[in-house]
């Protein structure tokens, strides 16, 4: 059972400048555990920054970020162990094939070899690469180098997953089973933040929405809570961030940090309303 | 009359204008200028030394001084060796311009004869694997003309002639490898190929340092014989060429109508087999292993094999192995290595030599692989994230690197220990320092690469690359000094210690980044 006070991901008073731009400025974020959490926003806004912060592969210039209450700064390696990280266009080895890619995934993470060997099958089979598996990763395609990747990131079986845009790439039947094994997962107990463009997908499958726009969090809650923030009522998701991303939008800082704050505590949701 | 054939689309020509205009476009890369004003300050020294020889040719004849009856067999053997070294350029470039260039899908889904395609590609690989010898020898036509002998314009054709020649034997030997391989495993089989041919001709300039008194003479006889009355006699068809070049116009007439003739004739009957092995070369991955079955069970490494370090270890060396150009170069310089290696074990002054020359093939070679493990990993987001300290991941990565050269090692070390103590200590020590050294360059100092750009990874980073060389020639005169003149080590460490000092200073910031390039 989780730690019902530790937050599955907290981000306190994040800044991230690069030369003269600041691409995170002053974000705080609060995910409790088990929740399938979207973070969207316009091109630039500093969603892929923050997201590989917490992943640890950038550093902040400010801020904290602390992931199952482990600083990310101070104790990387006890929070990355609890977490995968699946970029937009993860990079694969192209002279490994996908057992050899799973095996060294597995292996990274300290995996037992005949579990790993056991979840590589499982995986493979049911992400239909099953056929593919002693080919070079080189051959792939796009959509089956999503697959492995997304393969990569379950072996491990981590706690807190973080994906940039997991559907880039994969046909209809691939995206569908994709969806229903990140609900599962989050089913599961464990938490999922995601970014992606397509809107219907987060209005979908999250429970809660973050809206960054110029690195900072100006919206979060579910999407009838996001509603009310913008004053629109029955309106889709897409109005919603049309609405709140808009140039000259009213800043809503103040009412993202009571959200944030209000959720932070929160470990248990009622979770089928927003389920596909 | 060219001009309107040009403008007909779809033609051989209208192929070859643009297949040239790529090649000019990709000419010089970035600094597009700097490499055309190099390649024209070259030409101007290369016209100075024309007119050197032809003057100096030209006083010697003036004075009676004649040319002895030989030389034409001399040049003409001279010429067939460099033929071997444009062959392997050929056979390096042929498998990418056929198979892994990207409009390929374009061309061949063009309603354009794909032997044309065949044709213009072949002949763009003949013409950029002959641009040394082109730039080298034009300049002699055109101080002949000024000379008073027009003759040496037979230099144009035969040099187009070269280059045809090349591509069609390139050409052929490239379709059958992909016959035999099939298109993705040729690259590699071509590539090795092609430096094994490389090798060969120097191997073959110091294959009489190989052999006995009484195999050279016998050899030598032999080779008498056939310059007088055998096969290699002057008028030989097999010196052809090089009279095609001093501008016989028979000669010349021969060399064209063969080569255009060869160049035909393997376009003609290797076509088919092109198509196919494009379409292959687009198709998934090479298959390693057959395919699994529903009821396959996986199996992995287990117990020490499966630790942490054991698999990062296990996925780099696969990633060597299995990189065509990581073993082709590796193989090159091995071979280069055979002659020196053959005198060491023969004793004497060489070895001296020898142990200094292999610290430093060691150090480059280590160099090319941190190279591949370090600045050329493949998924730095996922090493990033992997629940593994940065720093140790890069040792990791460093032993990855600097093991298989030192392994290579090995069996001399423990030659020398029998034969003379003092060497082989000095190679066991020095080597592992000379080539952590080397790895430390992008170990201390990440930065990022693209495993695709290997060849032009020295052009990438300049001062990477310098320190590199600097630190292998460093430790090489360490081991030197070690063995004959020890006083000067006050010279030869410092500049040996200078790369890993640089890097680790310069690095500290990328270091911290938490990033691994």
């Amino acid at each position: 059972m989780p730690t019902v006070n530790i937050p599955a991901l907290k981000i306190t008073n994040l800044v991230k400048a690069f030369q003269s731009t600041t691409a995170v400025d002053q974000l705080n974020l609060s995910i409790p555990q088990g929740e399938f959490h979207a973070l969207l926003g316009p091109n630039g806004a500093g969603k892929t920054t923050t997201l590989r912060i917490v992943a640890g592969l950038a550093t902040a210039d400010l801020g904290r970020v602390e992931v199952f209450g482990n600083d990310v700064a101070t104790d990387a390696i006890a929070a990355k162990r609890v977490m995968a990280f699946l970029p937009d266009d993860p990079l694969l080895y192209g002279k490994l094939t996908a057992l050899e890619y799973l095996e060294f995934v597995a292996g990274l993470w300290s995996i037992e070899s005949a579990v790993a060997a056991k979840r590589a099958e499982d995986l493979l089979k049911w992400l239909d690469l099953w056929s593919k598996a002693n080919e070079l990763t080189e051959g792939y395609s796009r959509g089956m180098r999503q697959k492995l990747a997304l393969a990569g990131a379950l072996i491990h079986e981590p706690k807190m997953m973080i994906l940039d845009e997991p559907l880039t790439g994969l046909d209809a039947h691939a995206a569908r089973s994709v969806k229903d094994m990140l609900v599962d997962y989050v089913k599961r107990g464990n938490t999922i933040v995601l970014t992606t463009h397509i809107l219907e997908i987060a209005e979908r499958l999250a429970e809660r929405i973050s809206i960054i726009q110029k690195g900072k969090i100006v919206a979060v809650g579910t999407l009838d809570e996001l509603r009310a923030t913008a004053g629109q009522s029955g309106a889709t998701l897409e109005d919603v961030f049309l609405n709140l991303t808009a140039d000259g939008a009213p800043s809503l800082d103040k009412n993202a940090d009571q959200h944030t704050n209000a959720n932070a505590a929160v470990n248990t949701k009622s979770s089928d309303s927003n389920q596909p | 009359m060219i001009a309107k054939y040009f403008s007909r689309p779809s033609t051989l020509l209208w192929l070859l204008k643009y297949e040239l205009f790529f090649a000019w476009r990709n000419y010089g890369g970035k600094s597009k200028r700097r490499g055309i004003a190099w390649t024209l300050f070259l030409w101007l020294i290369v016209h100075i030394i024309a007119i050197a020889i032809f003057y100096g040719a030209a006083a010697a004849m003036a004075r009676g001084i004649t040319f002895p009856p030989k030389t034409i067999i001399y040049t003409g053997i001279g010429f067939w060796v460099f033929f071997t070294l444009l062959l392997s350029q050929t056979l390096a470039l042929s498998v990418n311009a056929f198979f892994s260039r990207g409009d390929m899908d374009l061309l061949l889904t063009s309603p354009i004869n794909p032997k044309h395609i065949l044709l213009v590609r072949g002949l763009g690989v003949g013409l950029t694997a002959a641009l040394f010898p082109i730039v080298l020898l034009i300049p002699f036509a055109h101080v002949g003309l000024f000379a008073g002998q027009p003759k040496f314009l037979a230099i144009y054709p035969a040099v187009l002639s070269m280059a045809l020649l090349a591509g069609a034997i390139g050409i052929w030997l490239t379709m059958s490898l992909v016959t035999l391989l099939g298109a993705r495993r040729a690259k590699t089989a071509a590539q090795v190929l092609g430096a094994l041919i490389g090798a060969f001709a120097f191997i073959g300039f110091q294959f009489q340092n190989f052999i006995s008194r009484s195999t050279r003479e016998a050899m030598s006889g032999w080779f008498d014989v056939q310059t007088t009355t055998g096969l290699l006699t002057p008028d030989s068809p097999f010196f052809w060429p090089v009279r095609a070049f001093m501008g016989e116009l028979i000669s010349l007439l021969a060399f064209v109508a063969f080569a255009a003739a060869l160049y035909w004739l393997v376009a003609t009957l290797t076509y088919r087999r092109f198509v196919e092995g494009a379409q292959e070369g687009q198709r998934g991955g090479l298959i390693r292993k057959p395919f699994l079955d529903a009821n396959a069970k996986v199996r992995y490494s287990q117990g020490l094999m499966a630790s942490m370090s054991a698999i990062m270890l296990k996925k780099e060396w696969r990633l060597i192995l299995r990189d065509p150009q990581i073993i082709t170069q590796t193989l090159l310089q091995l071979l280069y290595l055979l002659p020196l290696i053959f005198f060491g074990m023969r004793g004497g002054q060489s070895t001296v030599l020898l142990i200094p020359s292999l610290i430093m093939l060691t150090a480059m070679l280590v160099g090319n692989l941190a190279w591949l493990t370090v600045a050329a990993e493949d998924a730095p987001d996922l090493i990033g994230t992997a629940p593994m300290t940065l720093n140790r991941m890069r040792i990791i990565k460093a032993v990855a690197a600097v093991t298989p050269p030192l392994v290579l090692l090995i069996p001399l070390v423990i030659y020398w220990l029998g034969k003379n103590p003092l060497h082989a200590l000095v190679l066991a020590v020095i080597a592992p320092l000379a080539a952590f050294s080397s790895a430390s360059c992008y170990v201390l100092n990440p930065q990022k690469a693209n495993r695709r750009e290997m060849a032009k990874r020295g052009r990438a980073s300049v001062l990477t690359s310098i320190l590199e060389i600097t630190s292998a020639m460093g430790w090489a005169a360490t081991a030197y000094c070690l063995i004959k003149a020890p006083l000067f080590l006050i010279l030869a460490v410092p500049v040996a210690l200078a790369a890993p000092i640089y890097s680790y200073l310069a690095g500290d910031e990328a270091r911290r980044s938490g990033v691994l390039t």
